[in-house]
């Protein structure tokens, strides 16, 4: 479910700049951290939750303000390029300013494991499965029954008739690069748990929901929920049947599968742009 | 009500657009004639600040020239571009919903819906299909659509680019009406043509270009009475 999450946040980007953030798992990590950080002082799960995913939401607004809309004649290409940068930037700056140690973070629920018909796990990934329904569902929502989430999508789709009808492309980019902070860090803070924090954790969490888009078709958000479950339920499949040690590599090895077979990916949106 | 002064538009070194300067007065249907390649679409994305360019451009006395796209149309003018501005994946609906999103918001849904079936009226086909995908519909039905969103916005002004091309003839005198429309209710129209003799007709005063150059520019009346124009310029 957590690859859901991170395809959904590669996606928003995606969508609306046609810019590949490769600094997507960074605001998984950065979510992580701070939440780390604030549990330290003691302060409430909720509260940490909220701080977390409105800092990561302002940093990615940052990142958008200053270095994406205003570099100078840029494509695409350079554009990801800089989230590259971006990545390795945040990463540095979290190894130098807290320290490059993996810490604990304890879970979210009273109880650690849970039993299941003979499976024991922990209560953790209950608390992701519910975060991620919950994000999905409002992310739908707000894409499919809100005027500005209406907008969004025209950004999207048709970005000259966007602007011909006074929607500030600009700022609907800006919004896209908070949203996906935002869910990029609560997904990091409700996984910490599992995957403890530490300052190089988004890189595989990045490069599986990395992954889960190019499965489902990048830019489609059904396609990323099916990509981030393919993903995820392979994954768990294979550390149980398999190894645990090749479990990182099936994430790739199926997107690979499918870059063969159907290189638009299972959901490709089909030609969204036939002006 | 539009003023556009010295206007030059560069494509990398090669000049599209040689300071060319028109005019449209409150009311008044003003086309712009010309062959392809003359610098038509050119000069309607310059006013709409959709490509950069050289010169000024003013409307209802304020510069607009430096103006963001998203800006210029708050003013209350409308750009149908000859690229289609609908959002194929939504509903016709939904299309006409996001062109007067800010008349949902500021005027609520209720001024929506007024507008909505005043729209209507002219775009019968376009009731029926509401709740279709714009993707689906025939490319004469998109181009309608395209018009329609405009409209919708309830413009001052309404500038469009080749709204004609690969209509039918039913369709083609469909839009035209909607023209004489427009000039009834008293909106300002700027319109590029292929349709010589019909946009003439349709119109107050027309401009003609050649490569980048206004050429002619005079009533439509006497240039649809002057054979020695149309050869010039408009192929017969
Ligand atoms: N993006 C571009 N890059 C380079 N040259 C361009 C570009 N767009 C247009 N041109 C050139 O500028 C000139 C004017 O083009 P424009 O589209 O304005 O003509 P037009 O009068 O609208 O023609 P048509 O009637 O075919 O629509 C043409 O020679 C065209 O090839
Ligand atoms: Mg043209």
């Amino acid at each position: 479910m957590i690859y859901v999450l991170v395809a959904i946040g590669f996606n928003v980007i995606y969508s609306t700049t046609k810019i590949v953030n490769f600094a997507q798992g960074e605001f998984l990590m950065l979510g992580g951290i701070i939440e780390f950080i604030l549990l330290k002082y003691s302060i409430p799960i909720g509260i940490s939750l909220l701080i977390s995913s409105i800092v990561v939401s302002i940093v990615a607004i940052f990142i958008h303000k200053f270095l994406i809309s205003n570099t100078k004649d840029a494509n695409e290409l350079s554009l990801v390029i800089m989230t590259i940068g971006i990545s390795i930037l945040i990463k540095g700056v979290i190894a130098v300013s807290v320290d490059k140690d993996a810490h604990p973070i304890k879970h979210f629920l009273p109880f650690k494991s849970v039993s299941l018909s003979g499976m024991t796990f922990s209560s953790q990934y209950i608390v992701v499965m519910l975060t991620a329904l919950i994000l999905v569902f409002l992310f739908y929502f707000y894409l499919k029954n809100t005027l500005n989430g209406k907008i969004m999508q025209a950004v999207s789709m048709n970005t000259l008739a966007a602007s011909l009808f006074g929607v500030n492309v600009n700022m609907e980019q800006m919004k896209a690069f908070a949203i996906s902070g935002f869910i990029g860090a609560l997904a990091g803070a409700t996984i910490a748990p599992i995957s403890f924090v530490q300052y190089d954790m988004g890189v595989m969490f990045g490069l599986k929901g990395f992954a889960a888009c190019v499965v489902g078709g990048f830019g489609n958000n059904t396609g990323a929920l099916v990509g981030g479950l393919i993903i995820g339920i392979a994954e768990s499949l294979s550390a149980g049947y398999i190894s645990s040690s090749y479990k990182d590599l099936v994430a790739f090895l199926i997107m690979i599968i499918v870059l063969f077979v159907k290189p638009s990916g299972l959901f490709s949106s089909k030609d969204v742009e036939r002006v | 009500m539009l003023r556009v002064k010295n206007l030059s538009v560069y494509y990398d070194k090669a000049i599209a657009l040689d300071n060319v300067s028109i005019d449209v007065e409150e009311g008044e249907a003003v086309c712009v004639l010309g062959a392809n390649g003359a610098g038509k679409t050119t000069l309607l994305n310059a006013i709409f600040n959709v490509i950069p360019k050289k010169g000024k451009i003013f409307f209802n006395d304020i510069d607009i020239t430096d103006l963001a796209t998203h800006k210029i149309v708050k003013m209350g003018i409308v750009y149908v571009p000859d690229k289609r501005t609908i959002f194929n994946e939504l509903s016709v609906y939904e299309n006409l919903e996001i062109s007067a999103w800010e008349i949902i918001k500021n005027k609520g849904k209720k001024h929506f819906v007024k507008n909505l079936d005043a729209v209507f009226e002219h775009f019968t086909n376009l009731e029926e299909k509401q709740s279709l995908k714009a993707g689906y519909l025939s490319g004469g039905e998109q181009q309608m659509l395209s018009i329609a969103q405009g409209l919708i916005r309830a413009p001052k002004m309404f500038v469009m680019d080749e709204p004609t091309a690969g209509l039918s003839p039913k369709l083609m005198n469909a839009v035209f009406d909607i023209v004489y429309f427009m000039k009834k209710q008293g909106i300002t129209v700027l319109i590029v043509e292929q349709n010589v003799n019909k946009t003439l007709m349709a119109t107050d005063r027309a401009y003609i270009m050649e490569v980048g150059k206004i050429k002619e520019s005079g009533n439509s009346k006497d240039f649809l009475q002057s054979d020695s124009i149309k050869k010039a310029y408009l192929g017969g």
